[in-house]
């Protein structure tokens, strides 16, 4: 990579910060893991940034590399199974980490988003940025009308679960 | 109750005070290196490429020390023309690994292309690794057998079992580390779409199929044609 490129990956970078950060709070349960998913995903950005060529927002185009890379990369940590709704007990044995600088109803609901599945996880965070459909589309490979269903059954999920 | 999106507002102008990762941590954070599971993906294949490179500069020392042997030398130098079309076999699979990572493909097709990478090509690649421990391990046996320049071996039918002993035992190994990472993949391809599952899997089903008969068809003939040797000059 060219200086003039570096700089502007690094420039680019800056301005979305925001999203990194919370990929890597919806995919990972403590300090630890987070601080590998985002160096993970930034040394993916970094490679794959020469051949970024402004078809799409950078922001999309970084979620897709993002979730690529949360999705199929990353294994060292010990995963949930998949459940439909938990009980008060079941609560308590959730293994994410609470996130100091957010509070208590924002930790909740990353409480509950981390006992979906990846790809669930990966939507409601795309659709609670207010992402369009297409554009979840686009970096899920799901048609639109797909997008629609399943955002309204996790959310439904979401709901239950924080009940 | 609040709605989630409502939640979310508020986490979003908490983040955005929170974000704190300067261009310096981000260089440094990109000269770390990466961990992740293609880098665990290519472990066995340099493995098979510095084991098949010893197995080639032993071939290319015993072409030598049986100078005298013609028919002997011929199938060392065969035996070594296998063993470089392995080398840049499992080279270009190092190759294709990491560019895999590149592919501008969204979610749904980066999974297909990496199930079906995963078992077709790397499993082919998996093969390579174990046929190179083989090589190896005949070629050492080459080497320090035959002090006279004249290849004699008794127990043919032991070092065959043998042979083929570490050549499934290797296969399997790999194999049994690479489920993991195969059946995540799946999972998460089925939580996306689960029609296309059922689509992938006919199709890996006839690459398996295919892939074990050829494999064992090409293993068997690698261990005839190593054990008609040794007949023909014992």
């Amino acid at each position: 990579m060219s200086g003039e490129q570096e700089k502007l990956f690094l420039e680019r970078m800056a301005e979305n910060l925001a999203i990194l950060h919370k990929v890597c709070n919806v995919y990972c349960n403590n300090a630890e893991e987070k601080q590998d998913l985002m160096q993970e995903i930034t040394l993916q950005l970094w490679k794959a940034f020469p051949s970024f060529r402004e078809q799409s927002k950078f922001s999309t185009w970084m979620y897709r590399i993002a979730f690529n890379t949360a999705v199929t990369n990353i294994r060292k940590s010990k995963r949930h199974p998949i459940i439909e709704a938990l009980s008060d007990q079941q609560n308590e044995l959730i293994e994410k980490e609470d996130i100091p600088s957010l509070d208590d109803e924002i930790n909740k609901l990353y409480k509950a988003i981390s006992l979906l599945n990846e790809i669930e996880k990966g939507i409601i965070l795309l659709y609670l940025e207010k992402r369009s459909y297409a554009e979840i589309g686009e970096i899920t490979g799901l048609s639109e009308k797909n997008v629609s269903v399943k955002i309204v059954r996790i959310k439904a999920k979401l709901k239950k679960i924080m009940s | 109750m609040k709605e989630i999106d409502e939640i979310w507002t508020g986490a979003d102008k908490q983040i955005e005070g929170d974000v704190s990762f300067s261009p310096e941590a981000i260089l440094e954070s990109i000269n770390e290196g990466s961990r992740s599971i293609t880098t665990g993906l290519l472990k066995p294949l340099r493995f098979g490429i510095m084991v098949a490179t010893m197995a080639a500069c032993m071939f290319v020392y015993n072409a030598f020390f049986y100078g005298g042997n013609l028919p002997l030398m011929l199938a060392i130098l065969l035996l070594l023309a296998l063993t470089v079309v392995l080398i840049l076999y499992l080279w270009s699979q190092v190759r294709q690994l990491r560019r895999m990572d590149l592919l501008d493909l969204n979610l749904h097709d980066l999974l297909i292309h990496k199930i079906s990478y995963l078992n077709s090509r790397y499993n082919w690649a998996m093969h390579g690794v174990s046929l190179s421990i083989v090589l190896a391990t005949f070629t050492i046996n080459l080497t320090i057998e035959n002090p006279d320049g004249i290849f004699e071996m008794r127990k043919i039918l032991i070092l065959s079992v043998f042979y083929l002993f570490a050549y499934l035992f290797t296969y399997g190994l790999i194999k049994l580390s690479l489920r993991v990472v195969d059946k995540q993949l799946k999972n998460a391809l089925f939580n996306l779409e689960e029609q296309t599952l059922r689509d992938l899997d006919g199709e890996l089903r006839k690459h398996r199929r295919l892939n074990r008969i050829i494999a064992f068809g090409f293993l068997v003939l690698v261990l005839t044609g190593i054990a008609f040797m040794l007949f023909t000059i014992s």
